[in-house]
């Protein structure tokens, strides 16, 4: 290790690691997008599974706690950059869920137990659905159906989280530690 | 004081958990101002040397380092911050060091997180841009630049940290012939500012007349270990004359670039292209206006042409990937659908990562053949191939976790497995060593030999020299002036 | 409006994001008719100054597109609702679930264009060296600037390598769409993500090293070569800016309203009742 790396909690690698995430994650989601769309029921559940996914192999390539809040914090300042919006200001609440959910992995076990990561993953992922929620809901609170009709979306991206990206995620950080690729100890 | 920039006695370096050793007993001297190059077969300890150069060992990778180093005055181990003022490196793929996203700014980023004045680092950007005429690049974004000017802003980034020990990985792997000979030329100049310079390379020849020390290490030992002398002989003539020369894997010393007939009067076509055109949309330029041409059954052919013709264009035109706006590929003579086409090609991309899917490599070659072949026939072609390519002990393991002349030999079986009638190579030899080169121009030339139409696109003249038969020139479409 | 006469690429990223920061936070606020539609005419002008009215109209097309689905969804799903509980003890809940369901659909969409408009102003230009810009004008920490350096740098060459995943996919005999997905999900997703996340994992390797060496990363704040620009029009756009939402607002509380929604619709609606 460098002299100067063991002045940071968050080494350049992993600071790495989380930035090549977020851009592979936007990537994606554009690509997905661009497939078939944002709303019908098959892209919502390959978009939601496949960032899952990522999620799952960041984390576990990481393996620290605050992995989660830092890409929190990274892709939540990355989208108020691109686009502006009030988002970025329920950044506390974000970090805070992010927190919990770091909590758990901890608590679970560490970052080098793969369920572990996968609890921490969905609470994390439904920690982010319900405030999106929230927001939605002060964006149209004059008409319930609207923020229903959001729910019924976010209710199912989040089975995608949960029956497709968090088990393929969990496969691929066993392969990917058998290939060598991500470090086992 | 000593001008001596880099001394090595007796260095061994054994990697976390390896049963032998990286490197052995190894011996060397380099003054400042001379170029040093270090070459061997893939896994003969280069890179490991250069990263105890560039103190990545053991400030990056751990492991157990004896004997004694001295890099540019300070004794191994040093801390990195100390020894990153001093030396620089460039790493084989441009891309995957480039931080920022202009040439300008990623020249100023070392300075900019020395946390230097602004002033100081306004000046010392410009110096280097000057030096390495990239001044009207500055403002360039790094995702429009050639593999050359990648590896001139890289440089002209080593430059303006006033590195004295650059210290290159395989700098030519990923260059066209031409910039490989500026490569060379930019080298000189710098030597001539005093620069030390170490090249880990495969290629040799374009080093001719530039190297003051030759090292040539085979599993961890130095094999070739010489100095030029005044007035002597030129290193590479001297490694050439080497009685055991053969055995250490290396590429040739003397390559020249093939003079090659054109392919249209070349035998039989096994496709052909009539009035193609093409553009990537209405905004961008037209790649081909009305392009013909016809590639021979049986015959491996180079495509030719300046960097941006078109020539990955046509690869994926031929393969079935993009659609022309007019015109027409004859398969055998057939007009066919484009997802008939991607049954009879098969294409080896440059990026091997994004080739491979499967768990196992054999996993990986089944999974290749088209699904209509009986499961039987694909297992003993697979098996027949893991031979031939010298992966059989490799069958198992998880084709992520090959090295890289493993992986290349892979996708090339891979693209083999299809028997396909047309066999597109996008650069399949880049960063190989003469070894794992010749395997596959070995396989490529057996594959023509049965009756094949393979199509080469390589700045790799060492392997065109080795098995291009015909050439088929790509030009670029004139540019029609503007209507009044 | 002084703001709308000054083309938006003149202005500070930071003058951008400030701008968008407090439009969308006031439209949350809004919920008069009134107050928001002159919050959207506002923001109108804004967005109209980039000049790019094509992206803009196909912009509102596909809001309003969005926005007709969500009521046809609603809408329907409210009658066959209403057609299973009827006659059953249920009808009443329903009946009364009615104005909370159906009654205000234009005021959740008025509040989205002002939001709209203003992501527009940023979204229309966005180029990676915009993004770097903003990115170093706001002076972040390590820890943010390292990761969003490595996003802008590598989301185009992401974009290209998913271009070239595709193509060896579709080489293989498969295809990355949505049939494709449909029949094989996971080998889809196989396809998509091992080959991403290996290539990503190796440009994480590599760039540690680059940073390493180039000492990327290991200072809290490095020094900025590009000096910031804050110009006399950011700060007049940003008066002006203030100027009309602090107007906007005022307008807003002159209008007595209700928890969720203003009185003027309840009580328009009471009176058709």
């Amino acid at each position: 290790m460098g002299a100067l790396r063991k002045g940071f909690y968050w080494d350049t690698e992993s600071l790495i690691v989380v930035g090549l995430f977020t851009a592979l994650g936007k990537a994606a989601s554009l690509l997905v997008a661009l497939l078939g769309g944002g709303m019908n029921p098959v892209t919502l559940l390959l978009k939601n599974g496949i960032a899952t996914a990522l999620l799952v192999v960041m984390v576990a390539r990481v393996r620290k706690f605050g992995a989660l809040m830092l890409y929190t914090l990274v892709a939540q300042v990355v989208s108020f950059l691109m686009t502006g919006g009030i988002m970025v200001s329920t950044l506390p609440l974000y970090l805070l869920g992010a927190l919990v959910a770091d909590g758990l992995i901890a608590l679970c076990g560490g970052y080098r137990k793969v369920w572990a990561v996968l609890v921490g993953v969905a609470i994390y992922d439904a920690f982010g659905r319900l405030f999106g929620l929230a927001m939605s809901f002060l964006m149209a609170r004059e008409n319930v159906g609207m923020v229903g009709v959001g729910a019924v979306i976010v209710a199912f991206g989040y089975l995608g989280c949960l029956f497709v990206g968090l088990p393929c995620g969990a496969k691929f950080v066993k392969e990917l530690r058998h290939a060598g690729i991500i470090r086992e100890v | 004081m000593s001008d001596l920039m880099v001394e090595a006695e007796d260095v061994a370096y054994r990697y976390p958990f390896a049963e032998v050793p990286a490197l052995e007993g190894l011996t060397f001297r380099l003054r400042k101002g001379e170029a040093m190059l270090i070459t061997g077969a893939s896994g003969c300890g280069k890179s490991t040397l250069l990263r105890l150069l560039n103190g990545l060992i053991p400030n990056h990778y751990k492991g157990t380092l004896t004997g004694a180093l001295t890099v540019a005055g300070e004794t191994c181990p040093v801390p990195m911050e100390t020894l990153a003022k001093r030396i620089g490196t460039v790493l084989q793929n441009p891309d995957e060091q480039f931080f920022a996203t202009t040439v300008e700014e990623e020249v100023a980023l070392t300075l900019e997180w020395q946390c230097r004045p602004r002033e100081e680092i306004r000046r010392r950007v410009d110096g280097a841009l000057r030096v390495l005429d990239l001044t009207d690049l500055a403002r360039r974004s790094v995702f429009t630049l050639s593999s050359g000017e990648k590896q001139k802003a890289t440089l002209a980034a080593v430059l303006a940290a006033e590195a004295d020990l650059v210290v290159m990985d395989e700098p030519t792997a990923n260059l066209s012939p031409e910039a490989t000979d500026e490569l060379a030329r930019l080298i000189l100049r710098l030597k001539a500012h005093g620069v030390t310079l170490v090249i880990v390379d495969h290629r040799l020849y374009w080093l001719r007349g530039v190297l003051d020390r030759l090292l040539v290490l085979d599993r961890g030992h130095a094999v070739f270990n010489a100095e030029r002398m005044p007035g002597g002989e030129d290193l590479l003539d001297v490694l050439a004359a080497q009685p055991r020369v053969a055995d250490w894997g290396l590429r040739r010393v003397n390559v020249a670039r093939p003079d090659l007939p054109p392919c249209d009067t070349f035998g039989a076509p096994a496709v052909e292209i009539r009035g193609l055109v093409f553009r990537h949309s209405k905004k961008t330029r037209l790649i081909y206006d009305g392009f013909s041409a016809r590639i021979p059954r049986g015959t491996i052919t180079a495509i030719v042409g300046a960097n941006g013709a078109g020539k990955t264009t046509l690869a994926r035109l031929l393969c079935g990937l993009a659609k022309p706006q007019s015109g027409e590929i004859l398969y055998e003579g057939r007009a066919l659908r484009r997802r008939d086409i991607r049954e009879r090609a098969a294409f080896v991309m440059q990026q091997m990562d994004i080739q491979l899917f499967m768990r196992t490599v054999r996993e990986e070659l089944l999974f290749s053949a088209p699904r209509a072949v009986p499961r039987a026939d694909r297992e003993a072609e697979a098996d027949r191939l893991l031979a031939l390519f010298g992966l059989a002990h490799l069958a198992e393991r998880h084709p992520q976790s090959l090295s890289g002349g493993e992986k290349q030999r892979l996708v090339v079986a891979c693209a083999l497995m299809k028997r396909p009638t047309l066999l597109i190579l996008d650069e399949p030899t880049s960063g190989l060593d003469g070894r794992n080169m010749r395997v596959i121009a070995a396989q490529l030339a057996q594959f023509a030999l049965d009756g094949g139409a393979a199509l080469l696109i390589t700045h790799d003249l060492e392997l065109l020299e080795l098995v291009a038969q015909c050439q088929l020139r790509i030009v670029e479409p004139k540019r029609k002036d503007p209507e009044p | 409006m002084r703001a709308s006469s000054v083309k938006s690429e003149a202005l500070d990223i930071r003058t951008r994001l400030a701008i968008s920061l407090a439009v969308s936070g006031v439209s949350i606020y809004l919920s008069g008719t009134g107050p928001l539609l002159a919050l959207g005419a506002a923001t109108l002008l804004y967005v109209l100054a980039s000049g790019r009215y094509r992206v803009i109209a196909v912009s509102y097309l596909a809001v309003c597109a969005m926005m007709a689905f969500t009521v046809g969804v609603i809408v329907v799903s409210f009658k066959i609702g209403e057609w299973l509980v009827a006659g059953t003890a249920w009808e009443k809940s329903v009946a009364m679930l009615k104005p909370a369901m159906l009654g205000n659909f234009h005021t959740p969409f008025l509040r989205m264009i002002p939001a709209l408009n203003v992501l527009l102003a940023i979204g229309l230009d966005f180029s990676v060296q915009r993004f770097v810009g903003a990115m170093k004008s706001l002076r972040l920490p390590r820890v943010a600037l390292v990761p969003l350096m490595v996003f802008c740098r590598f989301v185009p060459e992401f974009v290209d390598v998913i271009r070239q995943l595709r193509d060896a996919v579709r080489m293989r005999g498969f295809s990355m769409s949505l049939g494709a997905a449909l029949v094989h999900p996971i080998q889809a997703i196989r396809l998509t993500v091992v080959p991403l996340t290996v290539r990503t994992l190796r440009m994480a390797d590599h760039l540690s090293v680059a940073a390493e060496m180039k000492r990327v990363g290991y200072a809290k704040r490095p020094t900025q070569l590009l000096a910031l620009r804050f110009g006399k029009a950011d700060f007049a756009v940003l008066v002006a800016a203030a100027h009309i939402l602090a107007l906007i607002c005022v307008w807003q509380a002159l209008i007595p309203a209700t928890p969720y929604g203003p009185r003027s619709v309840q009580t328009q609606e009471a009176r058709h009742e």
